[in-house]
């Protein structure tokens, strides 16, 4: 069964066609990888599924609840997230208390006797160990990453939206994220659908990718097929010139 | 120098509460960015409640000052559902709607008490020889006392419960919290009530000591921004500080000046510590 169910969605602001009757299903166990040029909707597609906006037209479904139009607390209740493309942890609050809120804002809040294990828990799987107590200010990029992923994680998501999860690392921090996303798909039953520049990446943890331009869904498949298609060559490259 | 110390006392005594009543303005400011122009009637509400419940119903008067609190917290949730939530969004009218909610007030207070002042009877009477330096009233005493009590309680509320974090987190980044789950709406609404029976605390302890007239919710209110402005937008440890201050810099101010300018002073000390810290003494930059 599909658990989100994007249908035929559009979305402009102004006279900008952002998102255009873009339709497409993530699958049980899927990381779903989204690329595609600078501003090609990538991230308003997003917003549009997480609630942050609503679309002019189209429906989204998520774990077959019509979730369009809803407002994003109750779409996080329903068991989706999202991370950002610039982590924003509540930045005066510590690591322990910023997982807390996670917990608290879930359906069905975690028991207070419980939470104290569960936020160490959650906090040694991301990589924070022994640092609940340190104010999310005081992060370094990739802590306020993980940090970010610790408590998309306490609102316990079937699906998380992750938005450039790579940007701004180095290669080694690259390599310990990407094992991150691989673990928690595996251990905990997170799907994914994945925005990201380092094609590398995405090509590697995706079986399956769509490719967005300029508003429109211009191809969808494997990430070899992706690679070959002339519509994302031309859409990343430019069209070849007619004397070529 | 007794004098001296009697007037700092003064000073103290009024500005913890003058603290308490604005940190219900900060909060709502920091939660929902409405300026609530019916603080002071909220505070002038409880006073009267306090007045009525001990006098009319013969309640004890230390049960109708928590009676007075709670009721004032029930008319702010009435308030933030019906008044404030159709402004969301727009802080020009919940500036304008809280400040008709203010004048309602006020003529519905006359229209029903009139003009004469209201107290409810005192919790202890009698004065304490304070430091065997002067007789000091044990009303203000007590009054110091519970307001202190609120205070950190108040802290200890937002810093250490699962509710302070929730709030606090809405106030960082209100998007953000309410993509981990928080409702938003819900956070508003207990904000408000909670901020207004902070103003209805602070009423029914100084009632006892400055009984109730339809109009004095002006200069609560009016303290009240001058303290929330001095400490910083939306710092409550500003809040404690700025209080104090105010508190402190009116009384001497008073007695060694001329109390006719009472009112001058705190716009003095508020229009020069902007001078030096516009954004106010504990204020932190706002994107």
């Amino acid at each position: 069964m599909s658990l989100v169910v994007v249908d035929h969605v559009s979305k402009s602001f102004g006279g900008l066609q952002a998102v255009s009757d873009v339709s497409f299903h993530v699958n049980e166990g899927e990381i779903l990888g989204l690329i595609g040029p600078n501003g090609a909707g990538k991230t308003t597609l997003f917003n549009l599924v997480a609630g942050a906006i609503t679309p002019d037209r189209g429906r989204v479904r998520f774990n077959g609840l019509d979730i369009t139009g809803l407002p994003p607390y109750r779409i996080s209740r329903a068991g989706l997230a999202r991370t950002f493309q610039v982590a924003r942890p509540f930045l005066g609050m510590t690591c322990y208390e910023n997982v807390l809120v996670a917990l608290i804002g879930r359906a069905h809040p975690a028991p207070d006797s419980e939470r104290p294990e569960l936020i160490r828990e959650l906090l040694d799987f991301v990589g924070l160990s022994g640092k609940e107590s340190f104010l999310a200010s005081s992060l370094n990029l990739i802590d306020k990453k993980r940090l970010e992923l610790a408590r998309a994680l306490a609102t316990r998501p079937r699906v998380a939206l992750l938005d450039e999860a790579l940007g701004g690392l180095s290669s080694i921090e690259m390599d310990q994220a990407m094992g991150l996303i691989r673990s928690i798909r595996d251990k905990r039953g997170v799907n994914f659908v994945w925005i990201e520049h380092v094609m590398g990446a995405i090509m590697t943890l995706c079986e399956r990718l769509l490719v967005l331009n300029q508003g429109m869904l211009i191809c969808e498949g494997t990430p070899a097929d992706v690679a070959r298609d002339a519509r994302v060559i031309e859409a990343y490259l430019g069209a070849p010139d007619a004397g070529d | 120098m007794t004098d001296f110390l009697l007037y700092l006392t003064n000073g103290l005594v009024m500005g913890i509460i003058y603290a308490l009543f604005a940190l219900g303005v900060a909060l709502i400011v920091g939660i929902m960015n409405v300026v609530n122009f019916a603080h002071g009637e909220l505070y002038v509400l409880a006073g009267y409640f306090s007045a009525l419940f001990a006098s009319a119903l013969g309640m004890h008067p230390a049960l109708a000052m928590i009676m007075a609190t709670l009721c004032v917290f029930v008319v702010g949730l009435i308030v933030e559902r019906t008044l404030i939530r159709p402004t969301y969004g727009n802080e020009m009218y919940s500036l304008i709607v809280t400040f008709i909610l203010s004048i309602v007030l006020q003529n519905g207070y006359l229209l029903i008490f009139g003009p004469y002042p209201r107290k409810p009877p005192n919790l202890v009477t009698g004065a304490t020889n304070v430091f065997s330096l002067f007789m000091y009233g044990n009303q203000r005493l007590l009054g110091f006392a519970l307001a202190l009590v609120m205070i950190v309680c108040f802290f200890a509320l937002i810093r250490y419960t699962w509710f302070g974090r929730v709030v606090r987190s809405v106030s960082i980044d209100r998007d953000m919290a309410s993509l981990m789950g928080v409702n938003p709406q819900r956070v508003n609404l207990l904000a408000f009530g909670l901020g207004c029976a902070l103003a209805g605390a602070a009423g029914v302890i100084l009632t006892p000591i400055f009984p109730v007239t339809p109009t004095i919710g002006v200069g609560v209110s009016l303290t009240a921004f001058v303290v929330v402005v001095l400490g910083g937008m939306g710092s409550f440890a500003g809040c404690v500080v700025g209080g104090i201050l105010l508190g402190v810099m009116e009384n001497l101010g008073a007695a060694y000046i001329s109390s006719a300018y009472k009112q001058l002073f705190g716009f003095i000390i508020l229009i020069s510590a902007l001078f030096l810290r516009p954004a106010g003494l504990f204020g932190r930059k706002r994107a």
